[in-house]
């Protein structure tokens, strides 16, 4: 089996832009092409997640194909909420190892600055069950406050413990220039817990603030000239989950994690003990903790004290976003998954902004729904 | 040509009456929620449609404040376990202070009122949770 090496990454810092979102798109791709030392010519794939329904320009992945020049083996533009960004990079790997692609771009643009409040929350009711669920209104808070709630509820976890997970990412993304919130002072768990209530019990600090965005990554069959980050583990998983959890499950376990990561670590070879980092996709401050402990990290309920304790800061046993994740970099749900994988790089070449040292396994996830779903990515620095 | 079946149909009729009916798996008894095609569980399409009491226990709640256009707010939302099996997402009629995860409550038919278009179920009545004492 072929190996697929991350020759090229670049992100955009998630914020704000007036730029149409082709502009930035192809702004990313060619700052990626020229980090990997390859020509556009070379690309014969390209994966992309489906920009979100407000984007104007559809047929998103064909327009490129042509206004950029590319001449495709393969080319993927695919739809499945928060998971879409891993699942078009599974595909990369995918035919990457199986030969059918040579030079893969992985591509992914999004503007939230776009779309009004009440268009979104509309948009949000069609993906629950339109006959037994979208008539009574839900959003996607509504939810994962429910299994806050019921984290709270069966492991006596306070929510001044949650509300650290949420200051640690805030913390980690003070430092990091690509983060929304970059030199913006961390709120204390205090003033986490006094923000407005969304969706009781959440408060707004706890929810990602959602951005614009863009980030691609080239992935070559044939490595690259100096440091070499192998994507060594894919996996995902998707049990009958779709947004209430799965039947006779409690909504504070997220079995798509365990699934998703385990499969992973296997095709990579490791256990989760091994991994250096995680830059797992977790918009909630409980759903990080989760995931560690679905991953067997932690405990379970003991995943939120382990940041209240500082296990998961940079300096930890385990670093978890030190990124700052989608609560301190901002959450453009399409582009997320791959500016996890682009910090994973990052970490492995040593240019992170909050390097954690000798790291050489990172672990990264994305997810849609309530997780109900999850790909898993493992990368390694082969030297 | 092939009939293409209305799943859930049964279900919403009954509604109308106040009833709530589900399908149960002839093979391994799952009652099969929402109504569907096969048993979720095991993959029999040996399904019998009957009537459950819709009594259950509150598995999480929230209040929800920021709301869709056409919707009140604030507005409750339960996880409800029900007694006979499936898990469903409801409103609550009460004041979310007042809930807590284990409440014992019933689903009800009401009327629907909503500025959501619920297509073929638009005349339909749709449903919410009360809270109970005594079962």
């Amino acid at each position: 089996m072929t190996t697929a090496t991350v020759a090229g990454i670049s992100t955009l810092p998630n914020d704000t832009y007036d730029a149409e979102e082709r502009d930035m798109a192809a702004t990313v791709l060619g700052d990626a092409l020229d980090d990997a030392a390859v020509e556009p010519g070379d690309v014969d794939g390209l994966y992309m997640p489906k920009p979100r329904p407000w984007t104007s320009q559809k047929f998103f992945s064909t327009f490129l194909t042509r206004w950029l020049g590319l001449d495709l083996d393969r080319s993927l533009e695919v739809y499945t909420g928060g998971t879409s960004g891993g699942t078009a990079f599974r595909s990369a790997v995918a035919d990457v190892r199986s030969g059918a692609v040579d030079t893969a771009a992985v591509l992914a643009v999004e503007r939230n600055s776009t779309v009004e409040t009440d268009d979104y929350f509309e948009y949000i009711l069609g993906i629950f069950d339109r006959q037994f669920q979208s008539p009574m209104g839900p959003s996607i808070p509504a939810v994962y406050a429910q299994s806050l709630q019921r984290y709270c509820y069966e492991h006596d976890v306070d929510r001044e413990t949650i509300a650290t997970v949420v200051e640690k990412n805030r913390r980690n993304a003070e430092s990091n220039p690509d983060a929304l919130f970059y030199e913006s002072a961390a709120p204390t768990p205090a003033e986490i817990l006094d923000s407005r209530p969304i969706s009781d019990p959440l408060r707004l600090y706890e929810c990602p603030a959602p951005t614009d965005g863009a980030a691609a990554l080239i992935l070559t069959s044939d490595g690259s000239d100096d440091v070499d980050v192998e994507v060594t583990g894919i996996g995902y998983d998707h049990p009958p989950s779709h947004l209430i959890g799965v039947r006779g499950e409690s909504m504070s376990r997220l079995p798509a994690a365990a699934g998703g990561t385990e499969a992973a670590l296997d095709d990579a070879g490791l256990d989760a003990e091994d991994l250096d980092v995680l830059e797992p996709y977790a918009p909630f401050p409980h759903v990080e903790a989760i995931i560690t402990e679905e991953m067997g990290l932690f405990e379970r309920g003991e995943g939120a004290r382990a940041a209240a304790d500082g296990r998961t800061a940079t300096d930890g046993e385990i670093p978890v976003s030190p990124s700052g994740g989608c609560i301190g970099r901002g959450h453009p749900a399409m582009v997320t998954p791959l500016i996890n994988h682009a910090e994973a790089v990052r970490q492995l070449r040593g240019t992170a902004a909050n390097q954690i040292d000798g790291a050489r396994s990172v672990l990264t996830t994305s997810e849609h729904g309530h997780v109900d779903g999850m790909n898993a990515a493992v990368f390694e620095v082969k030297r | 040509m092939t009939e293409i079946e209305d799943f859930a149909g049964p279900f919403w009729e009954g509604l109308n009456r106040n009833e709530f009916r589900v399908p149960s798996c002839d093979d391994c008894g799952t009652v099969v929620f929402p109504p569907g095609p096969i048993c979720p569980e095991c993959g029999s399409d040996e399904l019998t449609w009957g009537e459950i009491d819709p009594v259950g226990t509150l598995h999480s709640v929230t209040q929800q404040h920021r709301t869709p256009p056409g919707f009140d707010s604030p507005i409750v939302l339960g996880m409800i376990d029900l007694d006979a099996g499936p898990r469903l997402l409801s409103p609550i009629d009460a004041e979310y202070e007042q809930l807590s995860i284990g409440d014992r409550v019933r689903i009800e038919a009401v009327d629907y009122d909503f500025a959501f278009d619920r297509g073929p179920r638009a005349d339909d009545p749709f449903f919410t949770a009360v809270v109970v004492d005594d079962v």
